[in-house]
């Protein structure tokens, strides 16, 4: 039976299919998607702007839906979009999440926008019983927060600077906060994402002088770590001097092109520079375990929850920095 | 001032005595005593188990405030509510004191086994060891600072990573400090396990973890990491019995850490089981200098403590230390500066 697809056919134009549902191939199994997050990947895949994405695209690869068969048969599920190639470097060394040739479901080949996906076994992770789906939809940003948190060794009575209050920064700040930092200030020039920072209970740095105001609420001490979840030049030139002496910068967001960074403040304060790339499954399970643990203080970062026809009004309202994290509802799972 | 002292080697030997209040040297403060807690040390201490230097107060974990300065310290300690850490006259030049790890320097005399300790109206204490308690932390919560840097530094031992599952195997003090502490660095499940039921897992429940007795501790974990077993295991004992215990929980390439003392000369241990489960394990010791202000935040951070220890009058010794060797409370706390018992 055909069901409705939602399908980028071009930059910044969609159109809604009739697509009869794809079937899994040998050793692969189908989950029925239920719900769809969407990310500021997806943006710059529908401005056209993805190095790797081409149309048409079905988008989605933030993904909770329930597994067709395979382990997991009959449960609900949280897929890990990544496909890694098995074969190079990375993936000899057991570390696929950074694959030389590593393709994602929803911007490599169709996600979850259109209802059903098939993958590996190995893709899936159970949703914790008890667990809201809806909340699970949070697990893959939130791995990405748990994975970079875990590499910047984050712990009790850390000060931590996170640069950029998007999705992806206010999940780093709940992320270091589970890991018992005591001081979790965030910048970011959009006042109103400042606001909801400050309403889920962090502080904010005065966008006129950050470094001054980070000096004065940390008593001269700076941060422990400093994560840049904002990814602009002005963040990276700020970044060195963010941290104390021995400290650590943490790279989570996506520079488009090269940009300047102080390698002699990094040299010569002996400065650990971190880089992220997605997550590990380990990250996937750790984030679904805290987010079963409070789903309710999770919760208020899901915005609204949309009908798929709905979805291209919800990324307008992303895409002007309303809200924080958009649901696609696709069906029944 | 009134003292509790080992006075010669051999077991027992404790008396209380009046002793003179010390007065610190350069750069040594005196600490006036505000509680002071008994740990399974002091016991092993009695019963001339453990390495001291008789006749000595006894006593490692307190709390108190600055109330006298030696020369050359700032005059900004002067009634500040302290902390120890209790790595006194560590040499500072030896490879682990240049490696930080004055902790584990042979030449340390702690206070309550080496110099004379915290059973006492007072004691002396280096001023670069104290670590100030914040105002919004009680007297009786400090008083955990020496046990929760412990486990902090065992922690770390080990590591905890947000999302983890940890077993605690026993149920003291020191595990249940374990407990809040993977709590805080943001386990999302912990796990503490005893023989039996007991007013200690009923505690460590408040704080939020969760507890089992005996074997249903295995399947507890399993259930929660989906069959996976535990990322780290911490054996808060030193006994056969719980290392198996441990080991049978922790998960693939896992962590466990032992900080519990087994009393005995070697323990026997499943050894081809943590082999095959390819276990990172490590061995802790005491409380890294680095340890203590997470420590403090930690304390700050986890509500209940208070209902944790159990206070007595110093003269009412003989009846904490009992309390504490058939284990009817959690944490004894000695307050030198009660009104004497009887």
């Amino acid at each position: 039976m055909s069901r409705p697809v939602l399908v980028l056919t071009a930059a910044e134009e969609f159109a809604i299919e009739q697509r009869e549902p794809i079937e899994p191939a040998d050793g692969q199994v189908a989950v029925d998607v239920g719900w769809v997050g969407l990310c500021g990947t997806d943006l710059h895949i529908i401005e056209g702007s993805h190095p790797r994405a081409r149309f048409p695209l079905v988008l989605g690869h933030e993904l909770v839906g329930r597994a067709l068969a395979g382990p997991l048969a009959g449960r609900m599920v949280v897929v890990d979009p990544l496909i890694a190639c098995g074969t190079c470097a990375a993936c000899q060394l057991g570390e696929r999440h950074v694959c030389a040739n590593l393709r994602l479901i929803g911007i490599d080949r169709d996600g979850g926008l259109g209802g059903r996906v098939v993958l590996d076994p190995d893709r899936l992770h159970a949703v914790p019983d008890g667990l809201d789906p809806i909340v699970a939809a949070l697990a893959e940003p939130l791995a990405v927060a748990v994975h970079a948190t875990r590499r910047a060794g984050v712990s009790p009575g850390d000060k931590v600077v996170i640069m950029g209050a998007g999705p992806i920064g206010l999940l780093l700040a709940f992320a270091v906060r589970r890991a018992g930092a005591t001081t979790i200030v965030i910048g970011e020039p959009a006042p109103a994402r400042r606001a909801f920072a400050r309403a889920a209970g962090f502080d904010t740095l005065d966008p006129a002088d950050p470094l001054a105001d980070l000096e004065r609420r940390t008593s001269g001490w700076l941060a422990d770590v400093a994560f840049d979840a904002a990814a602009v030049p002005a963040v990276a030139a700020l970044l060195p001097r963010l941290v104390r002496p021995a400290g650590r910068i943490s790279l989570v967001g996506t520079y488009s092109r090269p940009v300047e960074l102080d390698l002699q403040a990094v040299l010569f304060r002996e400065l650990t520079l971190v880089g992220n790339r997605v997550y590990q499954p380990a990250d996937i399970d750790s984030a679904l375990a805290i987010l079963a643990d409070d789903p309710a203080g999770f919760r208020p970062l899901i915005s609204d929850i949309v009908a798929l026809d709905q979805a291209p009004a919800a990324i307008a309202r992303l895409r002007a920095g309303d809200g924080v994290k958009y649901l696609v509802a696709t069906g029944p799972a | 001032m009134l003292a509790l002292v080992k006075t010669e080697r051999g077991v027992g030997h404790l008396r209380l005595e009046e002793r003179p209040d010390p007065v610190p040297a350069p750069g040594w403060v005196s600490i006036s005593v505000r509680y002071a807690g008994i740990c399974g040390t002091d016991l092993h201490i009695v019963a001339d188990e453990f390495p001291y230097w008789p006749p000595v107060i006894l006593g490692h974990e307190f709390f108190g405030t600055v109330a006298a300065l030696g020369d050359g310290v700032d005059g900004g300690w002067l009634g500040a509510r302290v902390v120890s850490e209790p790595h006194s006259l560590a040499c500072g030049t030896c490879h682990l004191c240049r490696r930080g790890f004055a902790e584990l320097c042979a030449s340390k005399r702690s206070p309550g086994w080496g110099i004379d300790g915290a059973f006492a109206g007072s004691l002396t204490m280096p001023v670069h060891l104290l670590h100030r308690i914040p105002d919004g932390l009680s007297d009786r919560v400090a008083a955990l600072a020496e046990p929760m840097a412990v486990s902090v530094t065992a922690l770390n031992r080990g590591r905890v990573d947000a999302g983890d599952t940890v077993l605690i195997v026993g149920p003291g003090p020191v595990g249940i400090l374990l407990a809040a502490g993977a709590l805080a660095m943001g386990a999302a499940h912990v796990v503490v396990a005893g023989r039996h039921d007991s007013d200690r897992l009923r505690f460590a429940a408040t704080l939020g973890a969760r507890t089992a007795v005996g074997d249903a501790a295995l399947e507890l974990v399993r259930d929660l990491t989906a069959g996976r077993g535990a990322d780290l295991v911490v054996d808060a004992t030193g006994s056969a019995e719980a290392i198996g215990q441990a080991l049978a929980a922790v998960r693939r390439r896992g962590r466990m850490v032992a900080v519990g003392m087994s009393g005995q000369p070697s323990v026997l241990v499943p050894w081809d089981l943590a082999v095959t489960r390819a276990v990172d394990v490590a061995f802790s010791m005491s409380s890294n200098g680095t340890a203590w202000e997470p420590a403090i935040t930690i304390l700050e951070q986890v509500p209940r403590l208070e209902a944790m220890s159990t206070v007595f009058p110093l003269g009412a010794w003989q009846a904490a230390l009992a309390a504490v060797a058939d284990r009817s409370v959690i944490k004894a706390l000695l307050d030198p500066h009660a009104e004497r018992a009887g």
